[in-house]
């Protein structure tokens, strides 16, 4: 499989307070990442960097996306590219419906005008995967939804868009059971349609069930402390994070 | 062609003179041509007289507009449940009309009215509204960017009637803009939702005036719109509680979404009160596009100055939303979103 992220020697700041330190991380296409840590150590940070967030200032290293060197590159650009970040507080915004919000994204990201019909068929396919009642494509993007409608809102996107890597942050926290089983049916189809790659970020494994970890990385205080297989996972889940604390030093 | 300083939009009640919000001067030039609308729909339960007119219906524009207005009018009555009528209003070469609609008791009239053309637009609308009646008007204005638009629209409505404005700008130069309405029956009620995207080097002047008279009577007024480059907007809103309106209500709202950093942007909510049992409320929200929203939607692939676009479109679907014809309301969504039509599908 080829590279499809390969980060290097990563530095990242917000307001002069030095977040992530020589990060370095590798995901292949088609590939299964999990981003594991205590509250605090980074997790959110990695996933604001590899989209972009102005907020987020990238001292020294580099993100390179599908060959492209993409550090400096615009939020817009880099969702292009193909990268998509699930939002762990997604926003609202008054006034843009739904159906509206995702028909211009999809143009935005083709160029292209996209041909009603067969959005509306697309769209109706992905909300009944997601059983989210299809009055929702008419209200406005995220105002007034639950926490889990909001976060299934997000995997609407990743199904309506197909991104070649999706970074999840934090998409099954706040969830309860049915909602995690639909979430992660969203998510098992955007990796057999699509032969995506994931990034995600958790410190709980309800969502991991979903799918087959190939990677998994563990950052503390915004150093990535250790990098293996699912096993780590099981690691944690029976461990906690206390060895992994001490191996960054605290 | 009459060229003069007129006065336009006083304030019913005068302010500071340093704010320079009072009043309006309109230096440009008041056409004396008639305009006749085209009637691409018209009903045939409404009746339609030529030159016919209605009397003692106010202005907010002010007397000095009214002295010049003397062209062809056409009166629309309805006296029963009428389907939509729509009149194209084009004023190319520059001309005023008038235009006076009359909902009988217990009817209801919905009209709509598209303003286009290369000249100077001078419209005046009348409205008398009969008891129990319903008038529903929307007025979209889309003449050439390099024109003079007066719009002056009066209304009087009487025992449980309502008039319902919906009013798109979206052309224009100097655009000024008066809504005048009188709720004199009990239980009578306005409602107005004005949108706007008033692009760089043009301006726009309103004034809302709403009057109650009538008991119960309830008047809702919301301005939304978006300004850019360096746009001025003046928007004056008036609610008069008159002593005997007891349980009236009236609320006025603003919106405003700025895009670019050399826009003048003045607004004066005005709520006059001489009756106590009675409820007005105004508010407004201005600014910029919050980072975070255009973050979320670069996320997404959309770029900063189309996620300004996007909201930009956004904000007047919403007002859109309220046109009751169909055909109306694709029309208005070609009109803000020209480029629809075009570009290859995927």
């Amino acid at each position: 499989m080829s590279t499809l992220l390969k980060v290097s020697n990563l530095n990242v700041s917000i307001d002069d307070k030095h977040i992530l330190h020589d990060v370095n991380m590798q995901i292949n296409e088609g590939e299964a990442h999990v981003l594991m840590g205590p509250n605090g150590a980074g997790k959110s940070t990695l996933g604001y960097a590899l989209m972009g967030n102005p907020q987020y200032t990238i001292d020294s290293g580099k993100i390179i996306f599908s060959g492209e060197d993409i550090t400096s590159e615009s939020p817009d650009k880099r969702a292009k590219a193909g990268i998509f970040l699930s939002f762990q507080t997604p926003l609202e915004v008054p006034g843009l419906s739904v159906e509206s919000f995702l028909r211009s994204a999809l143009e935005q990201r083709t160029g292209k005008r996209i041909k009603l019909f067969d959005f509306k068929k697309k769209l109706a396919a992905a909300m009944e995967l997601l059983q989210l009642d299809p009055s929702y494509a008419k209200r406005d993007l995220n105002v007034g939804f639950s926490g889990g409608e909001k976060k299934k809102t997000e995997i609407l996107q990743l199904l309506m868009f197909r991104p070649k890597l999706a970074i999840l942050d934090e998409t099954d926290s706040g969830l309860d059971v049915d909602a995690v089983r639909l979430v992660s049916k969203g998510i098992k189809t955007y990796l057999e349609e699509e032969n995506g790659a994931l990034l995600v970020i958790t410190h709980s494994t309800r969502i991991l069930d979903a799918f087959d970890i190939d990677k998994t990385h563990v950052i503390v205080d915004g150093h990535i402390v250790a990098d293996g297989d699912a096993s780590v996972v099981d690691d944690i889940n029976e461990n906690g994070y206390e060895k992994y604390i001490e191996m960054a030093g605290k | 062609m009459t060229n003069e300083n007129i006065i336009l939009n006083p304030l019913p009640v005068r302010t500071w003179n340093s704010l320079k919000m009072n009043e309006a001067t309109y230096s440009g030039t008041i056409p004396d041509d008639s305009c006749t609308p085209e009637l691409t729909k018209l009903p045939d339960e409404l009746k339609l007289t030529k030159n016919g007119t209605l009397d003692n219906i106010k202005s907010a524009a002010g007397e000095e507009l009214s002295s010049h207005l003397a062209g062809d009018s056409i009166l629309i009555e309805s006296d029963s449940d009428a389907s939509s009528a729509v009149l194209n209003y084009d004023f190319t070469g520059g001309k005023q009309a008038r235009l006076f609609l009359h909902a009988k008791k217990n009817s209801t009239l919905p009209v709509s009215v598209i303003m286009t053309g290369d000249g100077t637009a001078v419209l005046e609308i009348k409205i008398l509204a009969e008891p129990g009646s319903t008038v529903d008007l929307s007025v979209i204005q889309a003449v050439g960017d390099s024109c003079d638009v007066i719009t002056d629209i009066g209304g009087t409505c009487e025992e449980n009637a309502s008039f319902n404005l919906t009013k798109l700008e979206l052309g224009g130069k100097s655009e000024y803009v008066a809504v005048s309405v009188d709720l004199e029956g009990d239980h009578s009620s306005f409602s107005a939702n004005a949108g706007y995207r008033v692009r760089t080097n043009q301006s726009l002047d309103m004034n809302y005036v709403v009057r109650h008279t009538g008991r119960k009577t309830e008047s809702n007024i919301f301005a939304s719109g978006i300004l850019e480059g360096d746009s001025t907007k003046l928007f004056r809103g008036t609610i008069d509680l008159i002593k005997g309106c007891a349980g009236a209500k009236g609320t006025e709202n603003e919106d405003i979404l700025l895009l670019g950093d050399n826009q003048v942007n003045q607004t004066i909510p005005l709520i006059l009160c001489n009756e106590e049992d009675v409820e007005g409320n105004h508010g407004a929200s201005i600014g910029r596009l919050d980072e975070n929203i255009i973050f979320y939607l670069g996320s997404r692939g959309i770029s900063p100055e189309a996620a300004e676009d996007i909201i930009a479109h956004a904000k007047l679907d919403a007002i859109i939303s309220h046109i009751p014809d169909d055909d109306i309301k694709t029309l208005a969504h070609s009109l803000i979103s020209p480029e629809a039509d075009g570009g290859e599908d995927a």
